[in-house]
């Protein structure tokens, strides 16, 4: 998996819920390279190359995250924070991938400088559909700023 | 006569004080004697053998002489003149004036001689005049007093009355004099001020014949035939008149008006009296040295006293009964004590102290106010009032425990409905996570599984996969529709005034893209503004509309009405359908959450959606209701308060 670019981080502790979504990004043709975090501290750990991803080359970074709100450990919102508060990752774009329709989460998560906040539908079609759009659009569509390497 | 006799006769004649004069019938002097001299100014020798005439006044002249013959026809020998009235004469200077005269006739020879004795009255007439003027201003004095006058002799006739006297006992009428008198005893009756009716031969009167001086008596005088009563002072005493007969004097003065101010003035003191012995404020009143020299009853009381025998009049003596204390304990010195405060010359307002006394473990908080007031005879008076407010004070404080009580109570229930609150919050969210979760797993391995195992699945086995799904999509469907009901109350309200029209037409655009309802016909008349959250009245029209159009899903065309009218201060929209209609006795079913008049199988839905409508209505300080008739449509209401004019 390490030759291709990576492509999505996607942060989700439901076993079945990283099934479904990966199977909906699959039938869209948008899983070149998927990194999985089982929460929001292991999340940070891999995109801040610490912890057990120490290792990691800082400056493969994903092109997309995918971040579920309600995460053990350090929770979506949290994650979001510091991502977007940090030089480094704050151009990555994040979309929230969540069960959540509070309000509250919804206003924080774009207080907070979120790109997308999609809620998971319970229609696995539904689901399907707003996955592969978000990918097709954030992965394809979307214009992404230059990286600094090339400037 | 005689020579001796004759001279004897002269004489006397002579020495008369009297003046004579002798004429004869035709009126000519034959004697005018030195006392004549001296009376008429002139000689003897002057007018002897003269008339008599030009001693007389004129108006007698021409009679005089008549008169004489008169008298000398008659034979009397002698007669006192005058009978007619006063007898004037005239001096040589021609000054007329009073006499006294008789005359007498005498027979000498054939001669007739008429001898006239004179007397110069006028001094005595002047005399008896300057009595008389004397008498007359005394009785103008009497007349004119204010003070009645009455006199009466000891056998009870009456003598004087004067004017006033008449006037004090109502007797106006002149001409009914006698009988007023006559029946004075039976009409007044006379008492005393207590109502005493004092008897006849007790009166003024009757008590001054029997030799008593009254001074001031005062009596009630009152008439019995007739609503007419006084107040008189008497007085009187014994005096002889003339002729040293006793006779009683009686002074009579009117104080009913007097007495009647003294009354009201006593009255009024009375009065004021009262209301301080009754006020319940303590009353205390002091001189600038320092002496009490009035306690109302009140104010004894409350200090714990029951009258003045306890030399309360002395502030000494009381300063040392008593302590005082300010409402946060601080003992007050007796110098600075209210009283003490006013005599000095301050205003005193509402000061509120704790006072002790503990001989008789009195303790109280009152309330002292005072200033320094002037008597009428201008002197200088502390005046204080003290109004105990123990009790109020006590009530306060309770109340203010009470509050204080009550506030941790409410901030105590606060604080445990924050916590149901958060709770909720809690709950609720997990649901919108959590619950879902497992769902759009069911769902999503059930297609996975038609999808990945196709071949190896038998046709049955795939319907019932679809049942499974369909089932869990239901319950998100629920769970979605309960959140966003349950976040309804959450939400705050952004009042403005809509234009109704495109709330109505974004929800019927929602519609459509949901139902994807080709003959869906809309009538729509003019609309109301209406005054709302917009969001949420759009998601009002949303469900409204949306039932209308599912329940007319098997009609062959769906007809949606939509209106509104104003009534009162209500603005009144409709949405009418001519669909499945509902039996008007589950009407009341209707707005509650989950409450659903059809089966699933006929038309789908949580039945949150009226709650919601109802939810937002209610939110509104609207009403909400529906009128409908099975299967020939229904027609839903909704009223909001018409608002700010539009």
């Amino acid at each position: 998996m390490t030759g291709s670019p990576l492509e999505i981080l996607l942060v989700e502790d439901s076993p079945e819920d990283l099934e479904l979504t990966l199977r909906a990004l699959r039938k869209g043709k948008l899983a070149n390279r998927i990194e999985v975090a089982r929460d929001g501290a292991e999340a940070l750990d891999f995109i801040f190359c610490q912890g057990q991803y120490s290792k990691r080359r800082p400056d493969d970074l994903p092109r997309l995250i995918l971040l579920d709100i309600k995460l053990p450990k350090v929770d979506g919102l949290e994650v979001l924070k510091q991502l977007k508060s940090h030089p480094a990752t704050h151009q990555i774009p994040v979309v929230m991938l969540t069960s959540s329709q509070e309000q509250s989460d919804l206003v924080e998560s774009y207080r907070l400088g979120v790109n997308s906040y999609i809620v998971k539908p319970v229609n696995f079609e539904g689901f399907t559909e707003a996955v592969q759009k978000l990918g097709f659009y954030w992965l394809l569509l979307n214009q992404a700023p230059p990286t600094e390497d090339v400037l | 006569m005689s020579p001796l006799n004759e001279a004897r006769l002269a004489g006397i004649v002579d020495s008369a004080m009297d003046a004579i004069i002798s004429v004869d019938k035709e009126q000519r002097i034959m004697l005018f004697n030195s006392a004549a001299e001296t009376m008429f100014d002139c000689a003897a020798t002057e007018v002897l053998g003269q008339s008599l005439e030009r001693f007389l006044p004129g108006h007698v002249r021409t009679h005089h002489g008549h008169y004489i013959e008169e008298f000398g026809s008659k034979g009397v020998t002698s007669r006192r003149m005058g009978s007619l009235g006063t007898l004037t004469a005239v001096r040589s200077s021609g000054q007329e004036f009073p006499i006294e005269a008789s005359i007498s006739q005498a027979q000498a020879g054939d001669q007739q001689v008429f001898t006239v004795i004179l007397r110069d009255i006028s001094e005595r007439q002047l005399a008896f005049q300057a009595i008389q003027e004397r008498e007359r201003r005394l009785e103008s004095v009497i007349e004119n007093l204010a003070e009645g006058l009455i006199l009466m002799t000891a056998s009870g006739e009456t003598l004087h009355w004067n004017q006033a006297a008449k006037r004090l006992h109502d007797f106006t009428d002149p001409a009914q004099w006698d009988r007023q008198l006559a029946e004075f005893h039976t009409v007044f009756e006379l008492s005393t001020l207590e109502g005493e009716v004092i008897p006849v031969e007790q009166w003024p009167v009757p008590r001054i014949l029997a030799g008593e001086t009254l001074r001031d008596w005062v009596l009630r005088l009152r008439r019995l035939d007739r609503d007419w009563e006084r107040i008189f002072s008497y007085g009187g005493s014994l005096i002889s008149d003339h002729q040293g007969q006793p006779v009683a004097l009686l002074g009579i003065t009117d104080i009913t008006e007097r007495h009647q101010a003294k009354q009201a003035l006593q009255d009024s003191e009375n009065r004021l009296s009262a209301v301080t012995e009754n006020l319940s404020e303590g009353l205390i009143m002091a001189d600038l040295d320092g002496r009490l020299i009035h306690w109302n009853k009140a104010g004894l009381e409350m200090h714990g006293y029951h009258d003045l025998e306890d030399g309360l009049g002395l502030w000494s003596r009381f300063a040392t009964a008593f302590e005082l204390y300010t409402l946060d304990g601080t003992p007050v010195p007796p110098e600075q004590w209210p009283l003490v405060r006013v005599l000095s010359g301050e205003s005193l307002g509402a000061l509120e102290l704790r006072i002790r006394r503990p001989d008789i473990s009195l303790d109280r908080i009152f309330q002292f106010t005072g200033d320094i007031i002037v008597d009428v005879s201008g002197k200088p008076l502390a005046f204080m009032t003290i109004t105990d407010v123990t009790e109020e004070r006590m009530a306060q404080n309770k109340v203010h425990e009470l509050n204080a009580e009550l506030e941790q109570r409410v901030a105590e229930r606060t604080a445990q409905l924050q916590r149901v609150n958060d709770d909720l919050e809690a709950f609720s969210y997990s649901v919108s996570h959590d619950l879902r979760a497992p769902l759009r797993a069911i769902d999503g391995f059930s297609l996975g599984l038609v999808e990945d195992y196709h071949e190896q699945l038998p046709a049955d086995g795939q319907r019932r996969l679809g049942i499974v799904r369909r089932s869990a999509q239901r319950m998100g469907k629920l769970i979605d529709d309960l959140l966003a009901f349950s976040q309804l109350d959450r939400a705050s309200l952004n009042k403005v005034i809509l234009e109704t029209r495109s709330l109505v037409d974004h929800a019927v655009n929602q519609v459509q893209s949901a139902y994807e309802h080709p003959d869906l016909r809309l009538e729509i008349a003019e609309l109301l503004p209406s005054y709302g959250d917009a969001a949420l009245l759009r998601q009002v029209w949303i469900n409204l509309i949306s039932n209308a159009v599912k329940y007319s899903s098997q009609r062959p065309e769906t007809v949606v009405e939509i209106g509104s009218r104003s009534e009162g201060t209500e603005h009144i929209y409709y949405v009418k359908d001519y669909g499945a209609g509902f039996e008007m006795q589950y009407a009341d079913k209707l707005f509650g959450v989950f409450q659903r008049l059809h089966r699933q199988e006929d038309f789908e839905g949580t039945g949150v959606g009226l709650a919601i409508v109802k939810r937002v209505i209610e939110r509104h300080q609207g009403r909400v209701w529906a009128e409908a008739e099975l299967d020939k449509g229904a027609t839903f209401y909704f009223a909001l308060p018409a608002g700010v004019a539009v």
